[in-house]
């Protein structure tokens, strides 16, 4: 472990302010908001930036609101907050699951949503937020583009501002798991998202992402996604789609777990959570708002 | 650079360097409480309060505490009286070492504070925020929940 390195640090009060600031940092220049993740890499020797840009004052980008049928979060929404949100209806388990598989209560009140998506890789807000067909807005000094939550490509003048996406309905669930090698605060080996919304007993629109699908790539199964669209659910059709469709991963191994385990874990847990988002469509939870 | 906090009640006006955590503005404050285990937000040695949130102060930059309200060990004790909290966690033996114990407590606060009725699993749940090398989770838990019955009486 290393010391801290020398760095300056800049703290704008506003939007505006830090969007400038970053437009004239040298490209070293990193921005911080929980610091969960860039703690740890400065310790390591992993990054020595010269300049930080420090996000804690820039409040108008912590909120959470629903407008139309959107929910909106703000970047710096921590992940207690979003986990813990009373705007955010029962059927999303997903994202109330977060307060389970995603760190320890500390990592929880410091870690943000923008953080989390823009350190990318196989983490846990990517992964429910591509399940739920999110849109990241990004801006910079001159632009604003929008972007899907696995493919940002941030470039270092951009700041994440919000996610949004539009609400699934009562007749939806989102469902989230991680298996990992101890009780909790441990690094994934396989997490699963889930979302599924139903009409008339079948699926409606389904959406499943893995984080691993091809090496270290965290992806969506969109062709196990369109076999189950628009057909009634049994059992052994689910079992026969993920078997037929989760034998064509092939994630990366690693000191964690191997290729082939990953794969096993990989195919009980997409069953798993088809099944549960079924079967919790079909007693009808979450459709009487 | 200068800064404007809140420490255990009292108002701080400090200078603090760039690169300086915020466990090392508060050692440099005389906060012995604060240890450092890790020094990557794994341990929860170094568990503070900030505006009522729990946090690991060694990932959190001093220049962030600027305006908040900060509470450690040190402000929990009132007239040399320990904390409820400290009187069960020797009840109850739960110390062995002891390297982990201060962050223990700001957890064990956190948690009256903010999950008073919360069942024993849930006090697990929010404590996994803490590791003791020593292993003596079950009176660490056993204590905990004797100072949340305490409390409700």
């Amino acid at each position: 472990m290393r010391a801290v390195p020398s760095f300056e640090v800049l703290m704008p009060s506003s939007l505006e302010e830090a969007l400038k600031m970053l437009a004239e940092a040298p490209e070293d220049t990193v921005v911080y908001a929980g610091g969960t993740d860039l703690m740890p890499m400065m310790r390591r020797g992993r990054i020595k930036p010269t300049k930080v840009i420090d996000l804690s004052a820039v409040f108008e980008l912590s909120y959470l609101r629903k407008e139309g049928g959107m929910f909106k979060i703000g970047a710096l929404t921590t992940i207690h907050d979003l986990a813990n949100s009373a705007l955010i209806p029962p059927n999303y388990l997903s994202l109330r699951s977060l307060s389970v598989y995603f760190g320890a209560e500390t990592t929880r009140h410091m870690a943000t949503v923008g953080g989390n998506l823009a350190s990318g890789g196989e983490r846990d807000i990517p992964a429910i937020l591509a399940s739920l067909d999110a849109v990241v807005k990004i801006a910079s000094n001159h632009h604003t583009r929008f972007s899907h939550p696995l493919e940002l490509g941030l470039k270092p003048s951009e700041l994440i501002i919000d996610v949004s996406f539009e609400d699934w309905g009562s007749r939806s669930v989102s469902w989230f798991t991680k298996f990992e090698k101890r009780a909790s605060n441990g690094i994934g080996v396989v997490t699963v998202a889930v979302s599924m919304k139903m009409l008339d007993n079948t699926v409606d629109k389904l959406r499943v992402v893995l984080n691993r699908v091809e090496g270290r790539r965290m992806d969506r199964l969109y062709e196990l996604e369109e076999e189950l669209t628009g057909v009634r659910l049994s059992t052994p059709l689910i079992i026969e789609a993920v078997e037929k469709h989760l034998s064509k991963v092939r994630p990366a191994g690693d000191f964690r777990a191997s290729s082939e385990f990953r794969k096993h874990v990989s195919k009980v847990l997409v069953r798993r959570g088809l099944e549960f988002c079924w079967q919790y469509l079909q007693r009808g939870e979450g459709c009487e708002n | 650079m200068r800064i404007e906090f809140s420490l255990n009640g009292s108002r701080v006006k400090v200078d603090v360097k760039h690169n300086e955590r915020l466990i090392d503005l508060l050692w440099r404050l005389g906060m012995r409480s604060v240890k450092e285990g890790c020094g990557t937000g794994d341990c929860g040695s170094c568990n503070v309060l900030v505006d009522k949130r729990l946090v690991n102060s060694c990932i959190m930059l001093a220049a962030q505490a600027r305006g908040r309200e900060v509470w450690t060990v040190e402000g929990l004790v009132k007239n040399e009286k320990l904390h409820p909290i400290q009187h069960a966690l020797i009840e109850y033996t739960a110390s062995q070492c002891g390297y982990c114990i201060p962050g223990i407590v700001m957890t064990a606060k956190y948690i009256l504070d903010n999950y008073a009725e919360a069942s024993e699993n849930d006090v697990r749940r929010v404590l996994v925020s803490n590791i003791c090398r020593c292993g003596g989770y079950t009176r660490i838990v056993e204590a905990v929940l004797s100072a949340m019955a305490a409390s409700r009486k």
